[in-house]
């Protein structure tokens, strides 16, 4: 299946073009200011670039976040809007999975995004001939997701989170991959999609949204 | 999550004042991402408009509640963030007022209607609860210091300002 793949739920946002598993074309945009402006005229050249047209696509793989509100609502509504014009497929996988998908580790992943001010998005993955989510994404200090997924040492940390929290996860026996495994990757989305489509197939694309993650009601406020 | 709890204390409306400036100095220096929580009322405005007084913020200080986010200029240029959520009702709501913004910034915020936000709030944040008292002329004012964020300051003794 012909797939357009695109993810911008952090500030690297990331498109390709790919047949099943096979990429035939990838672009990394950064800066989230520009991901709206950017990213249609990028499918356009892709598309282009590999010889095809938006009539030839057959499926549509998105990374649903979480990440950047903003950033997250602009691959969901172009994803979204691709499929119901053309009558597309769509398919949706976090954005933490494809950060674990692309990290090429054989060790469980703990995929992370630097949500500011103290807090992190974070999954739990093992990636073999497919994908296994160890833990569910999930919102909170860092500190705190190290206590609750037991062993830091057994897990490596990927993204932009584990970036940010590095000298706290390495004291805490965690492994940080290197940064260039740290983008949701568009090519990772292919990859998942291939490998386990009936996963991230999404049934009714109209009504699809994509996954903000809330705090655990434990954490929260004062005010509720 | 490690939280600093200090209060609850009864205050009249010039020391809800004078500690809302105090508030906002400290605020201001670290970038502190301040929740404000209690009914229609209870106080948050006078508290928040006291704390961008704190901050240096010398022009108006209009609600925010049509706006959603105001920002004002405080003391050495540095950036005041006011947004109130009473009228955001979900969460597209509040990635449409620039929620994410106010997260990623390193300026001072104030939120008032906080609770809206449940869920979406950051772990590094100051929250200040706002509630009635049977004496009308007083509020109690309950404060929580959550993650890595300044020591909040205790009431002093009230000051008259007019500026308030």
């Amino acid at each position: 299946m012909l797939r357009l793949a695109l993810d911008t739920s952090t500030p690297v946002g990331s498109v390709a073009i790919g047949r099943d598993a096979e990429v035939l074309a990838e672009s990394l945009l950064r800066v989230r200011a520009t991901h709206s402006e950017a990213v249609l005229p990028e499918i356009d050249r892709l598309l282009t670039g590999c010889g095809l047209s938006a009539s030839d696509l057959q499926g549509v793989v998105v990374g649903g976040g979480p990440g950047s509100f903003t950033g997250v609502r602009i691959a969901a509504a172009l994803a979204k809007g691709m499929c119901h014009a053309r009558g597309l497929e769509l398919f949706s996988f976090s954005s933490l999975a494809a950060v674990a998908a692309g990290a090429g580790c054989d060790r469980p992943v703990c995929a992370m995004f630097d949500a500011r001010r103290g807090q992190v998005y974070a999954a739990g993955y093992r990636v073999g001939e497919g994908i296994e989510e160890l833990f569910a994404p999930r919102a909170g200090p860092l500190e705190r997701l190290l206590t609750d997924i037991g062993e830091p040492r057994d897990w490596s940390f990927a993204g932009d989170g584990a970036g940010a929290g590095e000298g706290i996860i390495r004291s805490a026996g965690g492994q940080v991959l290197e940064p260039d495994t740290w983008v949701p990757s568009a090519r990772s989305l292919l990859w998942l999609a291939a490998v386990d489509p009936d996963q991230g197939r999404v049934a009714d694309p109209g009504s699809w949204e994509p996954g903000y993650v809330r705090l655990p009601a434990a954490q929260r406020d004062m005010g509720s | 999550m490690s939280a600093f709890e200090i209060g609850p204390f009864e205050l009249t409306e010039p020391e809800l004042a004078q500690y809302g400036r105090d508030i906002g100095r400290v605020a201001l220096e670290a970038g502190v991402f301040v929740c404000l929580y209690g009914d229609l009322g209870a106080g948050k405005s006078t508290l928040a408009r006291a704390a961008c007084r704190g901050a240096g913020v010398t022009g108006p200080v209009p609600s925010p509640t049509f706006t959603l986010v105001n920002q004002y200029q405080g003391r050495g240029g540095a950036v005041v963030q006011h947004a109130d959520l009473y009228r955001v009702e979900t969460v597209e709501g509040l990635a449409d007022m620039g929620w994410e913004g106010l997260l990623q910034s390193d300026d001072m915020v104030l939120v008032e209607w906080a609770d809206r936000a449940d869920g979406y709030l950051p772990a590094d944040r100051w929250d200040v609860r706002l509630d009635f008292l049977a004496d009308p002329a007083r509020r109690q004012v309950a404060l929580r210091a959550c993650g890595r964020v300044p020591r909040l300051p205790a009431p002093q003794p009230a000051e008259e300002d007019p500026s308030c």
